[in-house]
């Protein structure tokens, strides 16, 4: 069974949220918190659950907290924002803190589901919005003023990533840059094993450090 | 110090100053006693017609066309002299040389033409002891001019060698070491007025100052030649010109000082000119001797002149001026011929010293004018840095009136396009709960709108650097999960599109709206199963399509209804032209042009 801690201080979307965690085979609610401070001290004192679903604006205080402690406490668990709009500024700020997804509020109850056992598999779709903000940390990386750090993509990796925050379909790509479409494919996960070296525990840190964001699992 | 007390001191240095030449003479003048005051003069020696004549001696109307003669003195001795004996010739002119009892013991330099020029070097002849007989011994002195008439003895000196020495090297260090320093300092200083002066054009009396070093510094070394290949004439006649153009060039820069260059310059110049041509076109000399003592005139007015004009100005400058004067006027006299030439050559002393005063003054003028330009360019500095802080207030002022006005502009953007989206949403929502709607179905559906709306608004606001793309991949992403959870398939078909330019955020909404009514009323109102989303550039513009497999519609027959409208409205908003093609059970396209400009 994989544990879910959920923090989300609306008592409605709680309830709803909850409700389909505690419905879902194989996830089970380890416990729901309305503020930050309660859901810290669980956490410190029970045993880490495995995924965490927490929205950042509390009444006392923001969810990132909860995903540092999470992350500091168990590298392992996994952190995804709640988020009414799934609007950059706050993903990517959650990203920063260690989130590795963000599912939006509204999202049905087989999407929460699927998402879930998604991050759990490691597999990473990846959206053309944050593909844009990668490619725009890689950018910064390459000037020489910026972090130390070259992008650690392959010419060919950065033009799949390009094409993807283009909105292109994989065919589109795989013509645009002659190739069959199951090489783009490769690419992508190619893509994604690089970031998700980054993307655990304190590599966190050190992908910070330069210039590359961890990638997100919607 | 009083003003009363200074002055009296600047006055009695200058007169001491101007004492100095007659003083300096007085210094390298041999002992008194041991000065011969007269000798037998004649064109021959031994001559019957030999007359007594009083040294000094010049020759003119006794021996006016001779370039020889002969002084004899009759030395009566006791006994035989201890000391080693000297005879001091104190200056030459042209050549001298000295005989004892048929002995030759000393000689200036070569006889024959052209004669050697010795000028103010002295002659010191030694006379040894074994030379002398008791009773009378016959001392004579031959005299050489480079031009008939010419000669002359100054008063000769005899006696012991030890006794004479000190004025032998007197003489030679004030007539023959120093002005051959000096002249060269002179040169100098002209070489380097000269270049500053070509780097600065403008300035002029670096020019001048140029000329009257270099001039007299030719003048200085010329005369200094023992033997020179030129007629003696000549000889003079260029002398006589260095002299002229340094007394013109000494001349125009007082007049400059004075505050009067534009007519002292052609006069300056003018006389230069006309003496320096007089001088060598003259051919018995004559006109060389009157330039020369014109130009010692020159000197002698033109320092009291610059004494004067400076006298508030520079002390140094007075100094200088007195000095030149004192010197020119008191080398007159040997110049012309009139007096003795006993006396030492002042004015080679004094000209280089004023020289070098101007030289300096110039250097200090130049100086203060660098430090007043870096002075200026201070205050120039400081008043750029205010101006440019000016500048920056008022910019800072203009730039926030600008930030108030797009914060205004876009905050009425922003309620327009709430009220046009979310607010509407709201209003039929609340309408259908007030009308105690029962179906939670619906009531879902227009939040979800309400939602979908929102996020298109928040991903309008994103910066997309004009890239269509990028929107299109941002709606794409919204897009699929409503699609999935409609069952309903996406064959996404966008290229690579060109960038439009003026894709602003409300531009950006209104492209976005219009696609997801689009996609709405296929799925709603067609019941579309399949979607075809593409984007292609063409020569007009880019062209985004949206196409489905729905019901379709007669375009005419719902021509009215509110979301045709809507659509027709934003298109003609963003200038973008609509195109809307079904048929009922076709499906039904839309297809949206967005002209590049």
């Amino acid at each position: 069974m994989v544990t879910v801690l959920l923090l989300e201080d609306d008592p409605a979307t709680r309830e709803r949220l909850a409700g389909i965690v505690s419905g879902a085979p194989g996830l089970e609610l380890a416990a729901a918190f309305g503020e930050l401070r309660a859901s810290l001290d669980w956490l410190a004192a029970n045993a880490p659950p495995q995924v965490l679903l927490v929205d950042l604006q509390l009444p006392d205080g923001s969810g990132i907290e909860l995903i540092r402690a999470a992350r500091r406490i168990a590298p392992h668990a996994e952190s995804m924002v709640i988020s009414v709009f799934g609007d950059e500024a706050h993903v990517v700020s959650a990203i920063e803190a260690g989130a590795t997804g963000y599912l939006l509020k509204d999202a049905s109850a087989d999407e929460i589901v699927t998402a879930i056992a998604r991050l759990r598999a490691g597999e990473s779709p990846i959206s053309s919005a944050i593909a844009r903000h990668l490619l725009k940390r890689f950018r910064l990386a390459d000037e020489p003023a910026g972090a130390a750090q070259a992008s650690p993509l392959t010419p060919r990796e950065n033009e799949v990533l390009q094409l993807i925050a283009k909105g292109l379909s994989y065919q589109r790509i795989a013509d645009t840059l002659g190739m069959s479409p199951h090489t783009v494919t490769t690419h992508i996960k190619q893509i994604y094993r690089k970031l998700a070296v980054n993307s655990r525990g304190e590599a966190v840190f050190e992908a910070m450090q330069m210039g590359l964001l961890p990638p997100t699992r919607p | 110090m009083t003003r009363t007390l200074r002055r009296g001191l600047l006055l009695s240095a200058l007169a001491a100053l101007a004492a100095l030449p007659w003083a300096l003479d007085r210094l390298v003048d041999a002992p008194d006693a041991l000065r011969l005051g007269s000798a037998l003069f004649a064109e021959t020696i031994d001559d019957e017609r030999a007359k007594t004549r009083t040294l000094p001696h010049r020759w003119r109307t006794d021996c006016a066309d001779c370039r020889t003669a002969w002084y004899r003195f009759d030395v009566e001795r006791e006994d035989l002299p201890a000391d080693s004996q000297a005879v001091l010739v104190p200056s030459q002119g042209d050549n001298v040389a000295v005989y004892l009892n048929g002995r030759l013991i000393g000689q200036g330099g070569r006889f024959a033409d052209p004669v050697a020029r010795l000028g103010p070097r002295p002659l010191a002849a030694s006379a040894p002891a074994a030379l002398w007989n008791p009773g009378i011994n016959r001392l004579y002195v031959l005299v050489k001019a480079g031009r008939p008439g010419h000669g002359f003895l100054p008063t000769v000196a005899l006696g012991p060698e030890a006794e004479l020495e000190r004025s032998t090297r007197l003489r030679e260090l004030f007539a023959v070491a120093l002005p051959q320093v000096l002249a060269t300092a002179a040169a100098m200083l002209g070489l380097t007025m000269g270049a500053i002066w070509f780097y600065r054009r403008r300035e002029s009396d670096y020019a001048i100052l140029a000329v009257a070093s270099l001039a007299w510094a030719t003048y200085a070394f010329s005369s200094m030649l023992i033997e020179t290949p030129l007629h003696a004439v000549l000889r003079d006649a260029w002398l006589a010109a260095m002299a002229a153009v340094a007394a013109a060039a000494l001349w125009v820069l007082t007049a400059r000082l004075r505050g009067k260059p534009g007519r002292s310059l052609s006069a300056g110049a003018l006389a230069a000119g006309v003496g320096a041509f007089a001088a060598i076109a003259e051919r018995s000399g004559a006109g060389a001797d009157l330039v020369f003592a014109l130009a010692l005139g020159g000197f002698a007015i033109a320092g009291l002149q610059l004494a004067w004009a400076s006298r508030s100005r520079s002390p140094l400058l007075v100094c200088g001026g007195i000095a030149v004067a004192a010197a020119a006027l008191h080398d007159l006299p040997g110049t012309m011929r009139l007096l003795a030439p006993d006396a030492l050559p002042a004015l080679p002393l004094a000209m280089p010293l004023l020289l070098g005063l101007a030289g300096w003054l110039l250097l200090l003028r130049f100086v203060e004018t660098l430090n007043a330009v870096e002075l200026l360019n201070i205050d120039l500095e400081t008043l750029v840095q205010a101006r440019t802080a000016e500048l920056q207030s008022q910019y800072e002022r203009v730039r926030v009136l600008e930030r108030q006005q797009t914060v205004a502009a876009e905050r009425e953007r922003l309620m327009r396009d709430m009220h046009d989206g979310v607010g509407g949403h709201l209003v039929s929502m609340l309408a259908m709960l007030e009308a105690g709607h029962r179906q939670p179905g619906e009531l879902a559906t227009t939040v979800r709108d309400a939602l979908d709306d929102m996020r298109l608004m928040i991903d309008s606001l994103e910066p997309v650097d004009d890239d269509l793309n990028a929107v299109l991949g941002m709606w794409r992403d919204r897009l699929a999960s409503r699609l999935r959870a409609a069952q309903v398939d996406l064959h996404w078909d966008v290229e690579l599109l060109s960038t439009v330019p003026g894709l602003t955020p409300a531009r950006v909404l209104h492209v976005l709206r219009m696609l997801q009514e689009a996609v709405t009323n296929a799925i709603r109102h067609g019941h579309a199963r399949t979607l075809w989303i593409g984007a292609t550039d063409t020569p007009d513009g880019v062209r985004i399509e949206v196409r489905d497999d729905g019901g379709g519609f007669d375009p005419q027959a719902v021509a009215a209804g509110r979301g045709l409208a809507n659509l027709r409205r934003r298109a003609a908003e963003v200038g973008a032209v609509l195109a809307i093609e079904s048929a009922p059970s076709r499906g039904a396209t839309v297809s949206l042009l967005l002209p590049r400009n």
